[in-house]
């Protein structure tokens, strides 16, 4: 297996775990590459998404935290007139 | 007092320091007073003007002058003489009558909070400054210590995808930074309904009952943490107070016009806003933000129905917010104006042209009150009087018109001893003279007033100095002198679009960006050739006297594009500014929370090059984000087809609402995001993804590219602490 031919993954996959909120670092890169590794040695030469599908096995991904955007709902009406009266 | 709640009346007075406030009778002397004023002085210059009005013009035009010039100075004299209550109470120290008056200091920090929303209707705003704004407002509370006791709320009405995903993504980021989930709100309607007042009673019938009093802000709000919990203090002591309005006065303006308003806020605002609180006292009125409410008393009684009536008078109600203060005094509860509390703030537009259009849709909201005064009944007369008066605001700019081109006609038949009217010249000259002076005063004097009220209270230091406040005052003046006919076109025009039912689009307020040529002769270029065309006439005619009388009316509408450009611009701003002039307390010493507002932590990611879409597409935290918000939806063809165009060619070509589609379904963010990962590097998708690649490359100070076999490790053009361990060319592959 030559490295350049999966120099796009490696790329790819680094980009993406940057995006996910990850410092780009050499460990970073340690652990992309390893995950590349594991997806050449499956023979699936630039695929993509079985790399993003392994990544959180390799590669300590941050949850999401996205917060609750709305309390509980508790519905009362508007009052109009002249029922408000 | 709400009839329907009596025992709310030993509420009342159990909550205040002293016993209830009997403020009608005081509020009944000061309106007689203020009218009999308004319409003495009035009356006396109508009757000066119709003995010195020429003959020769007829009796038809001058009968229509007459009226005309009737109803424009009782329109002005009302103002005038605000501004004289004003400077009187100041002068006084103050309304003993007025709410924050009421309860002393000490009461007041031992009154309990209560739960409070501080919402924000946002509708295209620039996303940055708006959450920048609020940050500065969560700080505030949490430095009171009381952030327990409120909650927050962004109250979407965005319809450009583009700018509500930059809302949720920077949401996130807030809740994040303030460490504020559970506190601080997003929503977003999908259907928007009622526009703003709309988008308020949606949040209420979701959430009101949670909550008693619900504080409003705008976009460009901002409020002190001691101001909202004195408002929330003031609420608790006052039962029978439906609605507290600030009087938030402008900040942060950068360009020339925008600190003119500033200027004039800060210093002519506080007398008119005493003096409206004078007269109004209990009945006054909602501005539509800066102002804290009572939430059931609003949603028992200010529910706003679409109106009935033909073309403009048909459909939701665009200018509300006087239209719910009517309600809530109709339901007996008192509104109250607080020019004393401080540490409420708002921004100006930032140029000419950009109020001109926040004007344009004000001018059809507020004449749709029209219909509201014929039709609703039991509206509380002070009340009716400032719907009047808000339409007055639009309407008289098409009379001033008509005024003037009446004057013009009037003046333009030459003034012939032997045909004027019966009093003699000399008689009528000086009738003139003192007509004149009179309705400069009116026009004047709330400045003198202004200025003699800073003057003699010593603050003029924070205005730099007296020579520079009056110079400022009088820059302010002649810019004013130069912008009215302006307006006044405008204003007529925007009215006569309103009468004829010319629908008004609102994409948001301009917040930031300045006038260039090609817009400001864009807005102006019906004033341009008006006053061109009234030029060839007077040259036509031969008559200098009309060219002169004509003067004021033309020569700024003949240097209109002029004007707004120098004043559209930040650099005037910038040099007004450092010639010390219009200066206030505030642009000289900002408040920190004002200061960060303007130029807080940036809460979105920079540099990466993709729009927002394209990041909520790509970004995995940023699509995480936008799922959790969006709503799974059903599949349908309609979705998968724009799923596929949206890979194939990008977010670009869909139009907003097949974006707005794509981007509120969770299961087709899902879609697109793996598959825009899995794209070619030749396809759309991949060249963004190439960018992405750059940017990391750019984070890393380094080249990926190492793979280069003409080069030993040691050679590599490699920077960064990971310049050892690079690449893929040192992993074993097998």
């Amino acid at each position: 297996m030559k490295a350049p031919l999966h120099q796009p993954l490696f790329e790819r996959v680094l980009a993406y775990l940057s995006a996910c909120g990850i410092e780009p670092s050499a460990d970073l890169q340690r652990q992309a590459r390893a995950l590349v590794s594991a997806v050449a040695s499956e023979g699936r030469g630039n695929d993509v998404g079985r790399a993003l599908e392994l990544a959180p096995a390799y590669v300590d991904i941050p949850a999401s935290d996205t917060p609750r955007s709305a309390p509980r709902m508790q519905r009362q009406s508007m009052g109009y007139w002249p029922n408000a009266r | 007092m709400p009839a329907s709640q009596p025992h709310q009346d030993e509420a009342a007075d159990a909550g205040r320091d002293r016993p209830a406030v009997r403020w009608r009778p005081a509020a009944c002397f000061r309106r007689s007073l203020l009218a009999a004023l308004v319409i003495g002085q009035t009356a006396v210059a109508t009757v000066a003007l119709a003995s010195i009005m020429p003959l020769e013009s007829g009796y038809l035009p001058n009968l229509l002058l007459i009226g005309l010039f009737t109803l424009l100075h009782g329109w002005i004299a009302v103002g005038c003489w605000t501004a004289v209550f004003g400077f009187v109470i100041r002068r006084l120290g103050g309304d003993r009558y007025s709410l924050a008056r009421r309860h002393t200091e000490e009461s007041l920090c031992k009154t309990a909070l209560a739960p409070t929303a501080i919402v924000v209707p946002i509708c295209n705003e620039p996303v940055e400054r708006t959450l920048s704004g609020l940050r500065e407002v969560y700080r505030e509370l949490q430095r009171q210590g009381r952030l327990k006791h409120f909650d927050f709320y962004i109250l979407s009405d965005t319809r450009d995808p583009e700018v509500w995903l930059a809302e949720q993504a920077a949401w996130q980021a807030l809740c994040r930074e303030l460490k504020a989930e559970g506190r601080l709100f997003y929503r977003r309607r999908t259907v928007s309904l009622n526009y703003k007042s709309g988008n308020i009673a949606d949040f209420l019938r979701r959430w009101g009952r949670r909550y008693r009093y619900m504080i409003v802000l705008d976009a460009d709000s901002l409020a002190g943490g001691e101001t909202l919990v004195r408002l929330v203090r003031l609420m608790e002591r006052e039962p029978a107070v439906g609605i507290v309005q600030t009087s938030p006065i402008i900040v942060g303006a950068e360009t020339l016009f925008a600190r003119l308003q500033q200027f004039a806020s800060r210093v002519y605002s506080p007398l008119f806003a005493s003096g409206l609180a004078a007269i109004q006292m209990g009945d006054a009125v909602y501005w539509g933000h800066n102002a804290i409410i009572r939430v059931d008393a609003f949603m028992k009684h200010c529910g706003l129905r679409k109106l009935t009536g033909p073309g403009l008078f048909g459909g939701p109600v665009i200018s509300h917010d006087f239209v719910e203060a009517a309600y809530m005094g109709r339901a007996g509860y008192e509104v109250w104006l607080e020019p004393s509390l401080a540490q409420s703030y708002e921004e100006s537009p930032p140029t000419l042209e950009d109020e001109l259009i926040r004007d344009h849709r004000w001018t059809r909201g507020n004449l749709q009150h029209l219909w509201l005064l014929m039709t609703t009944p039991a509206l509380r007369f002070t009340h009716r009087m400032a719907l009047v008066n808000g339409i007055m605001s639009y309407l008289a700019s098409p009379l001033w018109l008509l005024f003037v081109i009446l004057t013009m006609i009037t003046a333009g038949h030459a003034p012939q001893p032997e045909t004027t009217a019966p009093l003699p010249f000399a008689g009528g000259a000086a009738l003139a003279v003192g007509l004149g002076l009179s309705t400069l005063g009116l026009l004047f004097l709330p400045r003198l007033l202004a200025i003699g009220d800073i003057l003699v209270t010593g603050q003029s230091a924070l205005f730099g100095g007296r020579l520079r406040l009056i110079a400022s005052t009088l820059l302010e003046t002649v810019v004013s002198l130069l912008l009215a006919p302006i307006k006044m076109l405008a204003h007529s025009r925007s009215v006569v679009c309103a009468l004829t039912n010319v629908p008004v689009h609102w994409a948001g307020q301009n917040r930031q960006e300045e006038t260039g040529w090609g817009r400001a002769l864009d807005e102006h270029r019906t004033g341009i050739v008006l006053a061109l065309g009234w030029c060839g006439v007077a040259g036509w005619i031969g008559s200098p006297l009309l060219a002169l009388w004509s003067l004021p009316v033309i020569l700024p509408l003949l240097v209109a594009a002029q004007t707004s450009v120098v004043l559209g611009t930040k650099s005037s701003g910038s040099a007004v500014d450092n010639a010390g002039l219009l200066a206030t307390p505030e642009s000289r010493e900002p408040l920190q929370m004002i200061q960060e507002a303007g130029a807080g932590m940036p809460l979105l990611p920079g540099g990466i090059g993709l729009s927002n879409v394209q990041q909520a597409i790509l970004l995995p935290t940023m699509n995480a984000v936008h799922r959790q918000l969006a709503r799974v939806r059903p599949e349908k063809q309609t979705t998968a087809a724009l799923i596929r165009h949206c890979l194939e060619h990008g977010p670009d070509q869909l139009e907003h609402r097949q974006l707005n589609l794509l981007c509120r379904d969770r299961q087709a963010l899902a879609s697109l995001h793996t598959a825009a990962w899995q794209a070619d590097r030749d396809s759309y998708w991949g060249s963004r993804i190439a960018s992405l690649i750059d940017y990391t490359r750019l984070s890393l100070g380094e080249r990926l590219e190492t793979t280069d076999r003409h080069h030993a490790p040691a050679q590599r053009p490699v920077r960064g602490a990971a310049a050892s361990t690079l690449s893929l060319d040192t992993v074993d592959c097998g």
